[in-house]
């Protein structure tokens, strides 16, 4: 057998992997082979010293099984201190918000104004009156437009920088009022 | 939660917290990460304990579990020290009086420690956690034979680590 063969079937065996009829055979063979064994030994003594090491680096510091900072209680035990200041806080924002809308309404009083009923009424403005009165201004303009639901008149220091096809439609609606 | 299934819990607890903490202190090689992630391994447990399907066994399943909060405390500690600076392992306490024996000890604990991941995977399972190279396979999710192989690599290079010691020396 090779050497990596050797020494594979050497770790299962230190392992504890081999069945027992493996075993047998294994230790049969090496009891013939004085090199094999040789291997054999080798990485077994590497398995061995690995195995030591990390057990003392592991083991040497805690016993039967527990570690030394956590329970398994701890996993489903409830935290009271933690609940308690969740509580205290939600208290506390509930008992603001309460505060503050005691606050808002207080002493708050609304006065309606109601039409004295003998007052006369004074005469509404048509469209067609306030155009007498302000047509041909800026803002008369603007508000006029406004009023009858069409666009105001755009001057030309407003269309600078305006694509002419924007220029033609705003003509077009404009004329569409007239 | 019921009775039953604490008094389920803590004996699970019982039997395996000892392997998962060790197994943790292989790779970070201080105990109050090994605590931190050993909780968190059975606050995930327990958090996923109906979801565990019975086809590996459930320590293999709870090591299946340890490999993954593993490799993510180690992700986020990277992160951590890539901001703050990375800090060298903690050393530990010398547990061995014998100076022969400590120097070995060392010497191959050095050795474990150069492993790569794929190979101190196996070689932590096997002799932190005692685990079978069944139970390993099921654990890293890879074939038996896989382990086989990671195994052997991974004694063969600590051997090529810590000297030739066909020489005995």
């Amino acid at each position: 057998m090779e050497r990596e063969a050797i020494e594979r079937l050497a770790i299962d065996s230190a392992a504890g992997e081999l069945n027992q009829d493996a075993e047998a055979l294994f230790k049969t063979y090496l009891a013939g082979h004085a090199r094999a064994k040789r291997w054999a030994e080798n990485v077994r003594q590497i398995y061995e010293k690995t195995e030591a090491a990390i057990n003392i680096k592991t083991t040497g510091d805690y016993a039967s099984g527990q570690t030394r900072s956590i329970k398994p209680n701890q996993l489903w035990q409830i935290n009271w201190p933690r609940l308690a200041r969740w509580a205290a806080a939600l208290m506390f924002g509930a008992l603001i918000g309460f505060s503050a809308g005691r606050w808002d309404r207080s002493d708050k009083t609304y006065r309606i104004v109601l039409p004295e009923p003998g007052r006369a009424r004074g005469r509404i403005e048509t469209v067609s009156d306030l155009k007498e009165k302000y047509a041909g201004t800026f803002w008369g303009d603007k508000m006029l437009a406004l009023l009858e639901h069409r666009p105001g008149r755009q001057y030309e220091a407003n269309l600078q920088g305006v694509r002419f096809w924007d220029k033609y439609k705003q003509y077009i609606k404009e004329k569409q009022y007239e | 939660m019921t009775g039953e299934f604490k008094r389920e819990f803590r004996n699970f607890w019982t039997n395996t917290a000892g392997k998962v903490r060790a197994y943790m202190f292989c790779a970070s090689e201080n105990w109050a990460d090994a605590d931190d992630m050993t909780q968190d391994v059975y606050l995930r447990a327990l958090r996923g304990w109906n979801q565990f399907n019975g086809t590996a066994s459930r320590q293999a399943w709870l090591f299946g579990i340890a490999k993954r909060t593993r490799s993510d405390f180690f992700r986020q500690k990277k992160r951590e020290s890539f901001t703050a600076g990375s800090d060298s392992p903690e050393k530990f306490d010398k547990v061995v009086s014998d100076g022969t024996a400590v120097d070995n000890i060392e010497k191959v604990w050095d050795a474990v420690r150069e492993l790569n991941d794929e190979q101190s995977q196996v070689v932590h399972l096997r002799f932190a956690a005692g685990l079978s190279y069944a139970q390993i396979a099921q654990a890293l999710g890879i074939p038996i034979g896989t382990v086989r192989s990671r195994l052997h690599r991974g004694l063969k290079s600590i051997r090529e680590n810590i000297g030739n010691l066909e020489n005995g020396t």
